[in-house]
């Protein structure tokens, strides 16, 4: 043990929102501090839409991520519809879903084949991994591109949809352009279903614990727009109500904000807890591949099993994709009428990344006076911090570069919000000697 | 009359609110309607936020290929050119967004798939702002003309049919 | 934009050497929109009006076109087998002929394609539904004669207008400026949102370069590239504010259209900044800073306070 800061530089690519950063404070071989920054909240955007009516809101979420656009729309526009009575036709209400599963199909099949994989395998980046196992990386640029395909269809245009609006849709799609699709979703159902192999093929890391999950809980569905907010240890709350149970916190040491549950433990959130918590409501074909698989014990406890749950779900987003289109009739009209109402705007939907909360209070003129947006990155923080503080250790030992790759790989597990370069964190470890 | 298969395709990159990450998207419309009717019949056009490797890997044998974005780690206003196979290799252009791939990342998958990458060339001008909402920076103004000109010769170039 | 030097006070005085260019403005199948904006210069009509003689300001159906001419701009799109005549009659009378506007320049009214389909409004706008049928294949002027120069836009704006007739007096090459998303809208045959639906939006004002996305998906642009040069942004937001198809907006919800993304953008802060509507700009993020700090050291999953357990073993 020697006294003094270890600091190292490591290259990173710099982003909009910030730069990826952990700083460890060892003591005594435990890890003291694990100071995570990796994902700013999107306080520039709470800001930004006051006084906006709600569809302009809608237009200005999308832009607060490049990967899940969607679901900020989603949540934004089922707080906004909530809140003023509206009720859209059930053919919209299918659309959306069948956005959502655009989204999940593209984010999914990007982050395993082109980020986490090459992990698994050894590989520094998806370049490297493409020229030893073409096809691998084919598949998954081939599922990543039918779900862009979807999202453009319904949405105008691959990132930011421009078509969602409060009550419905701008356009709405004709049968026939869905059907046009439906080659492609079925092939991508295909490929969903080896990805679950490939995915289960892939050798974790032997890391586990015992985390508090949460995600949406529907009845009869797997969830995207409706749901209560259920947790692993019995939290059951409306979907407006998520400040009862989380709020944001400031962590000491930065600007930042986290979220925790009331009683200030760290929760996570995603296709892990989505699985766990809702495997019920799966469609059969991805109920089938999880029971197959025997996962779902490991994906609970391992981060690094994530990968599978992506899969799986991969299973059901193409599948439900597919029974969506084939039972799909256009709505009579593509949105229906509504007046904004004053009051408190909330609701809760699942980003790919996990529960994604909004909140909006709407004034007498109809317009946006204040807004809180929850990501499911920034409530993940706390549990990342919690795993890396426990896995830590295990990697102090080794020299810099390597320590970096693997706190690197198991902060990917969580497919948070930040660069998808291979090399994105700045990593600093501080030795503190006790004697 | 039934139109030639295309023998460009022009990946055109960028956000257009995001003040210089517009400029590629700017060029091309500004560039498209100068082209001679029988140059502009051999395009095909498309426009992506972020370059994606599907686009590429689908680029047809004995089609060319033709990425315009804007980029950093160049003078803002200065205009860069490449053929892809060069920026496959090289690494220090970079996209200005946090969800993409670097473009040499996208690059290097694409000719790992493909087996080669597409003859063509990236065309690309330096920026420097690229907030939402922001214009377009002085710099990349003044480089604009620059940065068609060689818009336009790389199109009209790759858009030549080949006896290969 | 050009300014024309006045001439000096003193009633008729003219350009000594020769006689001024004799103008003419005519229209086939439109809106109006581009002819209106020509009036809307105002000011700089009246110097326009000592420079060239304008001597023809009327629908080319009404036959009233007397020609010669040295300039005839021409707006509007030929739709019906007597205009396909008229404008070849026309072309022999002028040494320059200009399309002005979309309709002109692009052919067809793309927007009341669809507007067989919308009986109101058919009934609402034309008191003759029967010629919204006959606009299904309108032509561009371009198709049907030689044109010497276009100017696009829709609609077009006055600048470019001016720019061109200062080019002509001075015998210089006109500097064209940018494209609106309109053209785009026109190229792919997408129904005007404005005209079609009463949408409001920022397209004709707005430089193309995204394909026009929003109109394409049945909705108003909303500037992401920000204004082209030459934009006519008081025309337009005067046409929001106003009617027609979109219904009337009060000011601030015009202003407020203006102030997306792009609003800093100086010719539409200047719409923002007279019609009011910005939206209001907090200093500090609109959520109160929690009182609540976060505990010490890492998180852990349990209230014990320890980092957790390492499940290790137990797999």
């Amino acid at each position: 043990m020697h006294a003094g800061d270890l600091r190292f530089q490591v290259q990173n690519l710099t982003r909009v929102e910030g730069e990826g950063s952990l700083h460890l404070l060892v003591r005594d071989g435990t890890v003291a501090e694990a100071r995570l920054q990796i994902f700013e909240a999107p306080r520039y955007f709470e800001a930004l839409v006051v006084g906006r009516t709600p569809d302009e809101v809608l237009d200005i979420v999308s832009r607060i991520c490049g990967i899940c656009p969607v679901a900020y729309q989603m949540s934004a526009v089922h707080a906004f519809e909530d809140l003023f009575g509206v009720e859209v036709e059930p053919a919209t209400r299918s659309l959306r879903r069948l956005l959502y599963c655009a989204e999940w199909i593209e984010s999914h099949a990007l982050h395993i084949y082109l980020l986490h994989a090459p992990d698994f395998l050894g590989y520094p980046s998806a370049v490297e991994l493409a020229r030893d196992h073409r096809q691998l990386v084919a598949d998954g640029l081939r599922l990543k591109q039918i779900g862009n395909r979807l999202l453009a269809l319904l949405g105008g245009r691959a990132i930011h949809p421009v078509s969602v609006r409060v009550g419905g849709w701008s356009r709405a799609p004709r049968r026939k352009q869905l059907e046009a699709m439906q080659a492609d979703l079925h092939e991508a159902l295909r490929l969903a279903r080896a990805t679950v192999d490939v995915a289960l093929g892939l050798e974790a890391p032997a890391f586990e614990r015992e985390p508090r999950l949460v995600a949406l809980h529907h009845p009869h569905e797997y969830p995207f727009n409706e749901g209560r907010i259920v947790s692993s240890d019995g939290l059951n709350l409306a979907p407006q109500a998520w400040g009862e149970a989380f709020h944001e916190v400031q962590v000491p040491w930065s600007n930042a904000l986290q979220a925790r549950g009331s009683d200030g433990l760290p929760y996570l959130l995603g296709p892990a807890a989505r699985l766990v918590l809702d495997h019920g409501q799966l469609h059969p074909l991805a109920r089938e591949a999880l029971d197959a698989s025997g996962a779902l014990e490991s994906i609970r406890r391992n981060p690094y099993r994530s990968i599978v749950a992506r899969a799986i779900e991969l299973v059901h987003a193409t599948a439900e994709a597919i029974e969506i289109v084939d039972g799909y009739v256009p709505p009579a009209e593509p949105a229906v009428a509504w007046e904004a109402r004053p009051g408190t705007a909330a609701w809760a939907t699942e980003a790919p990344r996990g529960l994604l909360f909004h909140r909006y209070e709407v004034g007498e003129d109809g317009k946006v006076a204040a807004a809180t947006i929850v990501p499911p990155t920034s409530q993940n923080q706390a549990a990342i911090e919690a795993d890396i503080a426990t896995f830590a250790p295990r990697v102090l030992d080794l020299p810099m570069d390597a320590a970096t790759h693997r706190l690197e790989q198991l902060i990917r597990a969580y497919d948070p919000c930040i660069s998808c370069a291979t090399h994105f964190l700045d990593l600093t470890i501080q030795h503190e000697a006790t004697t | 009359m039934t139109a030639p298969p295309p023998s460009l395709r022009v990946l055109v990159c960028g956000s257009a609110d995001r003040g210089d990450d517009g400029a590629a998207l700017q060029a091309v419309a500004h560039v498209l309607p100068r082209l001679e009717p029988d140059v502009r019949v051999r395009l095909e056009v498309r426009r992506c936020i972020q370059l994606d490797a599907a686009d590429v890997i689908e680029v047809a044998d004995g089609e060319a290929c033709l990425v315009l974005d804007t980029v950093v780690g160049v003078e803002p206003g200065a205009v860069v050119e490449l053929a892809l196979d060069d920026l496959a290799d090289r690494g220090t252009i970079g996209p200005r967004s946090s969800h993409a791939l670097p473009i040499d990342q996208v690059l290097g998958i694409a000719r790992a798939v493909r087996g080669t990458l597409p003859r063509g060339r990236f065309v690309g001008i330096g920026g420097k702002w690229f907030g939402f909402g922001q214009v377009r920076s002085r710099a990349l103004r003044d480089g604009m003309a620059d940065f068609e000109g060689v818009v336009e010769s790389a199109i009209v170039q790759l858009a030549q049919p080949t006896l290969a | 934009m050009t300014a024309l030097p006045a001439l000096p006070p003193g009633g008729e005085a003219r350009v000594a050497s020769r006689a001024r260019p004799r103008v003419g403005v005519v229209k086939f199948a439109s809106c109006d929109g581009c002819q209106l904006t020509i009036l809307d210069l105002e000011d700089e009509l009246l110097a326009l009006t000592d420079r060239f003689e304008f001597v023809e300001f009327a629908e080319a159906t009404s036959r009233r076109s007397s020609g010669p001419f040295d300039v005839l701009f021409v707006e509007g799109s030929i739709s019906t087998p007597e205009q396909a005549v008229e404008i070849v009659r026309l072309r022999a009378t002028t040494k320059l002929l200009v399309t002005i506007g979309a309709c002109a320049t692009a052919g067809g009214i793309q927007a009341l394609r669809t507007a067989a389909e919308h009986e109101a409004f058919r009934a609402a706008v034309y008191p003759a539904p029967s010629f919204v049928d006959s606009l299904a294949e309108a032509a561009p002027v371009a198709d049907h004669v030689t044109v010497d120069a276009e100017l696009r836009g829709c609609p077009i704006s006055p600048e470019q207008i001016l720019e061109l007739l200062t080019a002509l007096a001075t015998g210089r090459r006109p500097q064209l400026p940018d494209e609106a998303v309109c053209l785009e809208c026109k190229r792919r045959g997408i129904d005007c949102v404005v005209v079609a639906r009463g949408e409001p939006c920022l397209g004709p004002v707005t430089q193309t370069g995204c394909g026009a996305i929003c109109p394409g998906m049945g909705r108003g642009c909303y500037g992401c590239f920000g204004p082209r040069e030459g934009a006519n942004v008081d025309a337009l937001a005067a046409w929001f504010a106003d009617g027609p198809g979109t219904g009337g907006l009060a000011a601030a919800d015009v202003g407020r259209l203006f102030a997306g993304f792009t609003g800093a953008s100086p010719s539409f802060r200047a719409i923002t900044d007279r019609l009011g509507g910005r939206p209001p700009r907090p200093l500090r993020p609109a959520v109160a800073r929690p009182p609540e700090m976060a505990a010490e050291g890492p998180p852990s999953w349990d209230a014990s306070g320890t980092a957790g357990e390492d499940h290790n073993a137990r797999r």
